[in-house]
C-alpha cells in the first residue's frame, strides 16, 4: 500500500517538476525550427556555397567584403529603403484616413468595411499580376482610361522612372486595408472621457485630434509602423512578380537581389550574405520600434 | 436483284473498312515497336512544363500514352521564368517532384555540372527499353540534337559525350512584318541593321496615325538571358561577335559589339514597345498577332500563331524575311530548342524513358505539329510531311516564304551561339541588365557593356583552369 502511495507520489512529483519543461517544449521546438535555418544561413554566408559546383568551402568574410565593393548591393539597399519609406508612408497615411472615414457611421458602413478589406485577402503575387495586366502600356486598362480623358499614357512598370512608384502603388493596394483595420480597432477603443472633457472646454476638432487622438493612438501607430516597415524591408513577392527588380535595377530590393544570386545563379553563399545584412537592419529597426512602442504604451496607460 | 444486293454488300464492306480505317487504333503504331510499353503499368510520372505552344500540343496527346502504358501522367505548367526557378528549387533541394522536365541546352549545361540531369545514352543503349530502328533517331535534324549533347568541356565539347535532352521544337530568329502596312506606307524589307533602324523608326512614326496605334517592333525585354538570346544575339553574332573569349573572359564589349548594340538599343528606344524592359515574349507574340506592331524580330515559329485566324488578325498579311546582314554580308541566327530531359532525382527512370520515347516518336511529333501547331519540328519526317508542307507553304507573302527561311536556318544560318558553360544563363541575365541600363539612358552603351563585362569576368573566374 505504502509502495503504491509512494509510486503515485513519485509520479505526481515527476509531473509537477517537469510540467513546466513539457509546456515549454512546443515553443522550444518552434524556436529551434526557426533558428536552425537562420543559423545555417549565417554559417553558410561565410562559405562559397554554390549549387552548381557543389562547393561549400569556408572563405571567412569574403562574401561580406565582396558585398561592400558591389555597387549592386548598395543600389539594392537604396531601393529597399526608398521602397520602405514610400510604401509605409502611403499605407499609414491612407490607412489612417480610411479608418477615420469608416468610423464616421456613414450609410452602408458595414458594406464599406467589408469592401475595404477585400484586397488584403488576395495573395500579394496575384494582386501583382492583376496590376501588371492593368498597367501594361499597350493593352492595359489604366492607359486606356487615361487616353479616354485625354491624358498621355504611362509606361508604369516598364520604365525606371515610374517602376518604383508603381510597385509602391500595388503594395499599398494590398496593405492599406491591413493598416486601416488596425487603426480602426484603435480608434474604436479610444476612451470617451477625455473627448467629453475637451468638448466641455470647447476646443477645436483639430486641437483634439493633435493633442488627444494622436497621442492616444501612438502605440497603435507604432505597431502598424513596426509591421509594415519590417515587411517592406524584407519585401519580395509583389516586386518580383511585377518587375523582377527591373528596369535597370530600379526596383531591385535586397531580397530580389539575393533571389537572383541564389535561385537563378546558384551562388547561395553570396546570397545568404545579402540576407544576413538585411536581417541585421530589420533587427535593429524593430528593436528600436519595440522600445518606442513600450514607451508609448506606458505613457498612454501609465504602466 | 442478285447483282444489286452484291453491289450493296460491296458498298457496305467498303463503308465498314473505311470506318475502321478512320477509327484506326492510335496505339497500333506504337505497338509495332519492340518495346514492352506495359512494363511499368501503374506508375505515376510528373512532368514539369513551360507555358508554351509545345506544351499545348502535348497535353491532348497524353491520354494515348496513358492508354498505351498504363502509366499515369501528372504535370505542372508554369510561365517560363517561374518554371525554370521552380525547377531549380526542385532539383537543388533534392525534392524530386519532376521525373521529366522541359529543358534546353543552356540549362542542361548547369544541370549536368550539378548532377541534376540523366545521361539518356544509358537508356538509349539498353535494348530492353529501346527499339532504335523503330524510333529512328537519325530522323532528327542534327543541329538541335547535337545541341543537347555535351561532354562537359567548358567552351567546347558540344555534340559529344552525354545526351541530356531530346529536342521537341526548334526556333530561329527572323523578321516577321506586316506586308499590308509595308505596301501602304511604301517601306522596304530591311537587309542591314542600319536599314532596320531606319525602317522601324519610320514605321513607328507612321503607326501613330493608325487607330489603334501601331508600334514599330515587338521584341522581348525582361531582365533575363532570354532577352539577350533572341533578336539581339542574332544581330550580335551576325556582326561576328562571341559572348566569351577563348580564355573565358567576356567578349561582349569589343568595338563591333558596341556598334551593333548601339543600333539595337536605338531601335528599341525609337520603335520598341513602350515599357520594353518589362515586356515578355508572351506579350510580343500576342501584341503582334493582335495587329499592334509593324514588325517582330523574335521567334520565327510564332508564325503558327500569326497565321491561325482564330488567334490572330494578321493571318495572311504577314511577310517573313531572314535577319538583316552585317556590313560584310554575313547573316547568322541564334537557335533555341526546347527539349525533354530526365531528372536524376526521378524514382521512375525507366518509366520516364518510355515517356520520352513516346513523346518524341515520329508519330507523336507529327500529331503535335499537324493537329496542335507545335512548330518548328525537330524531325525531318515531320517538316517534310505532305500535310505539314501544305499547311506551312501558305505562310508568307509568296508560297513557301516561311519554309525557305526555316530550311535556310537549318542548312546555313542558325545554330546555338552561346559558349557552353554552366553559368551561361547568369551571363545572359547580367548582359540583359546592361541593355536595360543603356535603354534607360542610365549609362552609355559603352559603359554598360564594359561594366557588365567586369561582372561576367567575376562569374567566369571559377571556371578557368
Amino acid at each position: 500500500m505504502s509502495n503504491l502511495a509512494n509510486g503515485m507520489e513519485l509520479r505526481q512529483s515527476f509531473w509537477r517538476k517537469n510540467i513546466a519543461l513539457l509546456l515549454f517544449l512546443p515553443a522550444f521546438l518552434l524556436t529551434v525550427g526557426i533558428l536552425a535555418p537562420f543559423g545555417y544561413s549565417v554559417v553558410m554566408s561565410f562559405t562559397n556555397f554554390n549549387l552548381t559546383t557543389g562547393t561549400s568551402d569556408f572563405i571567412g568574410i569574403g562574401n561580406y567584403v565582396k558585398l561592400i565593393r558591389d555597387p549592386e548591393f548598395w543600389n539594392s539597399l537604396k531601393v529597399t529603403i526608398l521602397f520602405t519609406i514610400g510604401a509605409v508612408a502611403f499605407e499609414v497615411g491612407v490607412g489612417f484616413i480610411a479608418a477615420y472615414l469608416l468610423n464616421l457611421g456613414l450609410v452602408g458602413q458595414k458594406l464599406w468595411r467589408t469592401l475595404f478589406l477585400l484586397p488584403v485577402m488576395l495573395p500579394p503575387t496575384v494582386a501583382a499580376i492583376m496590376w501588371k495586366l492593368m498597367m501594361a502600356p499597350i493593352q492595359g486598362v489604366f492607359n486606356y482610361l487615361l487616353q479616354l480623358v485625354g491624358l498621355p499614357g504611362s509606361e508604369w512598370l516598364g520604365s525606371s522612372s515610374t517602376a518604383l512608384l508603381s510597385v509602391i502603388l500595388i503594395d499599398a493596394y494590398v496593405f492599406i486595408p491591413f493598416a486601416g483595420m488596425i487603426f480602426l480597432a484603435g480608434v474604436q477603443n479610444l476612451p470617451k472621457e477625455p473627448y467629453e472633457a475637451a468638448a466641455v472646454d470647447g476646443v477645436s476638432n483639430w486641437f483634439t485630434f493633435r493633442k488627444l487622438t494622436i497621442p492616444l493612438l501612438k502605440p497603435v501607430i507604432i505597431i502598424v509602423l513596426l509591421f509594415r516597415i519590417m515587411d517592406c524591408l524584407k519585401h519580395f513577392d509583389i516586386i518580383y512578380a511585377a518587375t523582377k527588380g527591373g528596369p535597370a535595377s530600379a526596383t531591385m530590393t535586397l531580397s530580389v537581389q539575393s533571389y537572383y544570386h541564389s535561385f537563378r545563379w546558384t551562388a547561395m553563399g553570396y546570397s545568404f550574405a545579402h540576407l544576413v545584412v538585411l536581417w541585421a537592419i530589420v533587427y535593429v529597426l524593430s528593436y528600436f520600434l519595440v522600445g518606442q512602442w513600450k514607451k508609448a504604451v506606458s505613457e498612454v496607460h501609465g504602466y | 436483284m442478285k447483282r444489286i444486293s452484291g453491289l450493296v454488300m460491296v458498298l457496305v464492306l467498303v463503308l465498314l473498312v473505311s470506318v475502321a480505317m478512320a477509327q484506326e487504333d492510335p496505339l497500333a503504331y506504337y505497338q509495332q515497336a519492340k518495346i514492352n510499353w506495359k512494363a511499368f503499368e501503374g506508375t505515376q510520372l510528373t512532368i514539369g512544363l513551360n507555358k508554351h505552344p509545345f506544351t499545348e500540343s502535348l497535353r491532348p496527346l497524353l491520354p494515348i500514352f496513358e492508354q498505351l502504358t498504363g502509366i499515369k501522367v501528372a504535370y505542372v505548367i508554369l510561365p517560363e521564368e517561374e518554371f525554370f526557378e521552380k525547377l531549380l528549387i526542385d532539383l537543388s533541394s533534392g525534392g524530386g517532384i519532376f521525373d521529366v522536365y522541359m529543358t534546353s541546352p543552356m540549362f542542361e549545361w548547369r544541370y549536368q555540372y550539378a548532377g541534376w540531369i540523366e545521361d539518356l545514352n544509358t537508356y538509349w543503349n539498353n535494348p530492353e527499353l529501346t527499339d532504335q530502328a523503330w524510333y529512328n533517331r537519325d530522323d532528327f535534324y542534327e543541329k538541335p540534337l547535337r545541341a543537347n549533347m555535351w561532354d562537359g568541356t567548358i567552351a567546347g565539347g558540344l555534340g559529344q559525350g552525354r545526351w541530356n535532352g531530346i529536342p521537341v521544337m526548334v526556333e530561329f530568329f527572323c523578321q516577321a512584318y506586316r506586308n499590308d502596312l509595308r505596301e501602304k506606307w511604301g517601306l522596304t524589307v530591311p537587309t542591314t541593321y542600319p536599314d532596320l533602324l531606319d525602317t522601324l523608326s519610320k514605321a513607328a512614326e507612321l503607326g501613330k496615325q493608325e487607330k489603334p496605334q501601331v508600334y514599330g517592333v515587338a521584341n522581348r525585354g525582361i531582365k533575363s538571358w532570354s532577352t539577350v538570346h533572341s533578336g539581339y544575339f542574332t544581330a550580335f553574332s551576325t556582326y561576328g561577335q562571341k559572348d566569351l573569349n577563348p580564355d573565358l573572359t567576356a567578349a561582349i564589349n569589343t568595338p563591333q559589339a558596341k556598334e551593333i548594340t548601339k543600333i539595337w538599343v536605338d531601335i528599341l528606344q525609337k520603335a520598341g514597345p513602350p515599357g520594353w524592359p518589362n515586356y515578355t515574349w508572351y506579350d510580343a507574340k500576342q501584341n503582334f498577332a493582335a495587329g499592334r506592331f509593324y514588325e517582330i524580330t523574335d521567334c520565327d515559329f510564332f508564325a503558327a500563331t500569326y497565321e491561325n485566324p482564330a488567334q490572330s488578325v494578321v493571318a495572311g498579311k504577314t511577310g517573313y524575311a531572314l535577319p538583316p546582314a552585317a556590313p560584310n554580308g554575313n547573316i547568322t541566327s541564334n537557335m533555341w530548342t526546347w527539349s525533354l530531359g530526365m531528372s536524376s532525382l526521378s524514382r521512375h527512370k525507366e518509366a520516364a524513358w518510355l515517356f520520352l520515347l513516346w513523346a518524341t516518336a515520329p508519330q507523336t511529333m507529327l500529331d503535335g505539329t499537324l493537329k496542335y501547331d507545335n512548330f518548328n519540328p525537330t524531325r525531318k519526317s515531320v517538316w517534310e510531311n505532305p500535310a505539314v508542307i501544305e499547311k506551312t507553304m501558305k505562310w508568307g507573302t509568296k508560297p513557301g516564304e516561311y519554309r525557305e527561311i526555316v530550311d535556310a536556318m537549318y542548312a546555313k544560318y542558325g545554330d546555338i551561339r552561346w559558349t557552353p558553360n554552366p553559368d551561361v544563363t547568369a551571363i545572359g541575365d547580367i548582359w540583359a541588365e546592361a541593355l536595360h541600363e543603356a535603354y534607360e539612358n542610365k549609362k552609355s552603351v559603352d559603359q554598360a557593356l564594359d561594366d557588365a563585362a567586369v561582372k561576367i569576368n567575376e562569374f567566369m573566374a571559377k571556371w578557368k583552369k
